[in-house]
């Protein structure tokens, strides 16, 4: 799996701050393709910081974060956040005077992408996020909460970036409908190869990601590898039924010496 | 090109606002159109003074430093240097004239002659009365009001009367201003003929008629004899000073003829002199130092100088220059009230707008292509608005500069009807038969001492030229700028994350 986002030591703090309070410190990772990330932690953590420190929306103070082996520092934010990140926001984003279709649209026209359909590629777009052309047709806010979501997600994936950032993507949603959001982005992550990072407070999220992290009043971060938990999970339970074996054949054993010493005993009474 | 798709989706998006914008925008547009008409019908205006008066430049004693010499310790030989400094003021020949003609600063030069003469055939007006004006023949009539003559002294003649001669129609200034009007026959146009006009009172009382040929003769020669005819007869209409004292009119012994004439006159004289008046019409006001200059270099006294009737031109374009001020502040209060105005609905609408811009700046859109995509929205409603403007304004103002310049052209050709008039041509004078159209001669001016022939009230309506159209776009373009700088601030200023945290 190609690595394609990289934080080093990345700092961050307010600038009317103080200067020993940081908001993120020396945070440092690697995302790959191919995987769902989610970013967990506490209220006032620096979650969504970090994505919007990610998406170039705000500049680290110290460290560096490279995309594709280039550091943000170095590029053109604007052009960077139109064609190599895609950004989910929790209330959509999305502008409600312009269609679902229009909206996609503009955002390709953003990005400058050369297609020669624009129209037909947003269609197809909403269509693999599960919503049809008709839909497509409605101005966003004459659409439910989950398809304004699909709407943002299909929007985000117009310029087919390599990452896309959610912040909060189901927080507005019911279970089912998260449930839905998290399948496509499951999807985007492991058929078409995108990292996809996902900041969130729902557990139901975390455990459908494949790798999971924790920010801790932004002084570190704490790995929590799904598939090594898997592994430990798995031999966790065959010592639990060995011992329970174990303990089994020492009730066993207690029992039948139990036995023995009531026989004994009442042998010595006749 | 999204942009400007965006533009129009956000045009029409936001009706009622761009609509107000409109409105404002139409007004101003409506103010400036006229403002600006009257500003170029001022303009028009204040050439046409400025081709009505030419510059024209006369030779004048320089009082000043000819004071210079004058030393109050030693009065007496003081007066006595200055009466010798005077003395040695070569005098103006018409040669000087044409000599001084020839500069590049001149666009037209003309010039009066005049010589004492007597006559063999003919009283004048105070001998056949016998009294009063005793030695008024022997003045010399000066042409041109208070102008200083450059007499040729030393062998100057006096006699008993005055003949007066003119280069062209464009020195007749006693015709153009109308002291002199021609109540029978008229001035010839031949400026080489032995032909004259003569007073009336001259003409009453000597019995002269159009037609008559009249002799005068050299006062220190009678034998030397020279014929005019008489193809006018002129009344003076100004005033004498002493009016009670005189019975007659101070140009009663004035014959006039054409320079021509008395320069023949003095050719053939060996005791006669002649007084030249000089005029020159220059080129432009800007050129009278350097012009004064040329001619101190070809041989002009240092105790003569320059001097012009800038100042008339000048007070005569000072009300109309007024009007073109107040319409130029009228327009930049217009312009102020109409930017303030529009910033203010900016800075609302980029108030409103605020997720707008969010949204798109968080999905990379830059800050310049955002801020052209708002100005080219403006920049929509300010051209709809200032076409629609510019056709009310341009309704308005037409009529309105039209009648500004159609009553300055009127009494124009009415002024240029009574000069004709004083020639004896046209409907002021008393030959009916002649008119003034018709009977124009080839060589009458149209342009006589600067009075120009304007143009009809139908070729006026250049009020709404393209200069005005540029203006306009420019004053649209700058609106639409000013007014932009709202957006463009707020568009530099806010942060994607804040706004969409604020939405939140």
């Amino acid at each position: 799996m190609g690595k394609i986002l990289k934080l080093d030591n990345v700092c961050y703090r307010y600038k009317d701050a103080k200067p020993d309070e940081y908001v993120l410190k020396n945070i440092s990772y690697e995302f790959e393709k191919g995987k769902v990330y989610a970013i967990c932690g506490k209220s006032g953590s620096g979650k969504t910081t970090l994505l919007s420190l990610i998406s170039g929306l705000e500049k680290c103070e110290e460290g560096k974060i490279t995309y594709d082996s280039k550091s943000l520092n170095e590029m053109d934010l604007d052009k960077y956040r139109n064609t190599c990140i895609g950004i989910v926001f929790q209330s959509f984003n999305l502008l409600p005077h312009l269609t679902a279709i229009e909206n996609i649209i503009l955002s390709m026209d953003i990005s400058n992408i050369k297609v020669e359909n624009k129209r037909k590629r947003a269609i197809e777009l909403l269509e693999s996020v599960g919503l049809n052309e008709d839909k497509g047709n409605r101005r966003v806010l004459k659409l439910s909460g989950g398809e304004q979501q699909r709407v943002a997600i299909a929007r985000s994936l117009s310029y087919n970036p390599q990452v896309i950032l959610a912040d909060e993507p189901t927080g507005n949603l019911d279970h089912d409908t998260e449930n839905e959001i998290l399948n496509i982005f499951r999807e985007l992550a492991h058929k078409q190869n995108k990292c996809i990072i996902i900041v969130t407070h729902s557990q139901n999220v975390a455990d459908n990601a494949d790798e999971v992290f924790e920010l801790c009043k932004g002084k570190g971060m704490k790995k929590e590898d799904k598939q090594e938990e898997k592994n430990n999970n798995n031999d966790g339970k065959e010592a639990k039924k060995d011992k329970e074996k174990v303990k089994e054949v020492k009730k066993e054993n207690n029992n039948n010496k139990q036995q023995n010493n009531k026989k004994s005993n009442s042998k010595k009474k006749k | 090109m999204y942009i400007f798709k965006n533009a129009i989706v956000s045009i029409t998006r936001n009706v009622g606002r761009n609509v107000l914008i409109g409105i404002i925008i139409l007004v101003i547009a409506c103010a400036c159109s006229v403002t600006l008409a009257i500003r170029n019908s001022a303009d028009s205006l204040i050439e046409s003074y400025e081709n009505k008066y030419d510059v024209i430049a006369t030779l004048g004693m320089n009082r000043e430093k000819m004071m210079g010499n004058f030393n109050p310790q030693d009065r007496e030989s003081s007066k006595e240097n200055m009466i010798n400094k005077f003395n040695e003021i070569s005098s103006i020949t018409s040669e000087d004239v044409i000599n001084y003609g020839t500069s590049e600063y001149v666009k037209s030069y003309y010039y009066t002659e005049s010589i004492g003469v007597n006559a063999t055939d003919i009283e004048t007006v105070s001998a056949s009365f016998n009294t009063g004006a005793e030695g008024q023949n022997n003045q010399m009539q000066m042409p041109g009001g208070d102008r200083t003559g450059m007499q040729q002294r030393g062998t100057q003649t006096s006699g008993d009367f005055t003949l007066t001669g003119y280069s062209s129609y464009e020195s007749m200034e006693d015709f153009i201003s109308g002291s002199y009007t021609i109540t029978e026959g008229e001035v010839s146009s031949d400026f080489t003929s032995n032909s004259c006009v003569i007073n009336s009172e001259l003409a009453t009382l000597n019995e002269i008629v159009v037609g008559d040929v009249i002799t005068v003769t050299n006062p220190e020669d009678e034998t030397q004899t020279y014929e005019l005819k008489v193809t006018g007869i002129y009344t003076d209409n100004t005033e004498s000073q002493n009016s009670r004292m005189n019975m007659f009119s101070n140009s009663a012994n004035t014959i006039i003829t054409n320079a021509t004439t008395i320069e023949n006159i003095v050719a053939q004289s060996t005791d006669m002199a002649n007084t030249v008046t000089p005029s020159f019409v220059l080129t432009s006001k800007d050129v009278i130092e350097a012009f004064e200059t040329e001619l101190q270099n070809k041989g002009l006294s240092e105790y003569l100088s320059v001097s012009t009737n800038l100042d008339q031109v000048e007070s005569a374009t000072d009300s109309i220059s007024n009007v073109k001020t107040f319409a130029t502040t009228f327009l930049v209060i217009t312009l102020i009230i109409g930017i303030i105005i529009l910033v203010v609905i900016n800075m609302i609408n980029i108030k409103d707008r605020k997720y707008e811009i969010g949204v798109l700046r968080t999905i990379g859109m830059k800050k310049s292509l955002l801020t052209a995509q708002f100005m080219v929205e403006l920049l929509i409603v300010v051209m709809i608005a200032l076409i629609a403007g510019t056709i009310i304004g341009a309704c308005v103002s037409v009529p309105t500069s039209n009648m500004l310049l159609e009553s300055e052209i009127e009494s124009s050709q009415e002024e240029m009807q009574n000069i004709q008039g004083n020639f004896g041509r046209g409907p002021n004078s008393n030959n009916q038969s002649l008119n003034m159209q018709n009977n124009k001669p080839d060589n009458m001016p149209t342009n006589i001492n600067g009075v120009a022939q304007l143009e009809k009230v139908d070729s006026i309506n250049a009020v709404v030229d393209f200069k005005v159209l540029l203006q306009l776009l420019g004053i649209g373009i700058l609106l639409t700028c000013v007014s932009s700088i709202a957006s463009m601030v707020s568009i530099q200023r806010f942060s994607p994350l804040t706004i969409l945290k604020e939405r939140s």
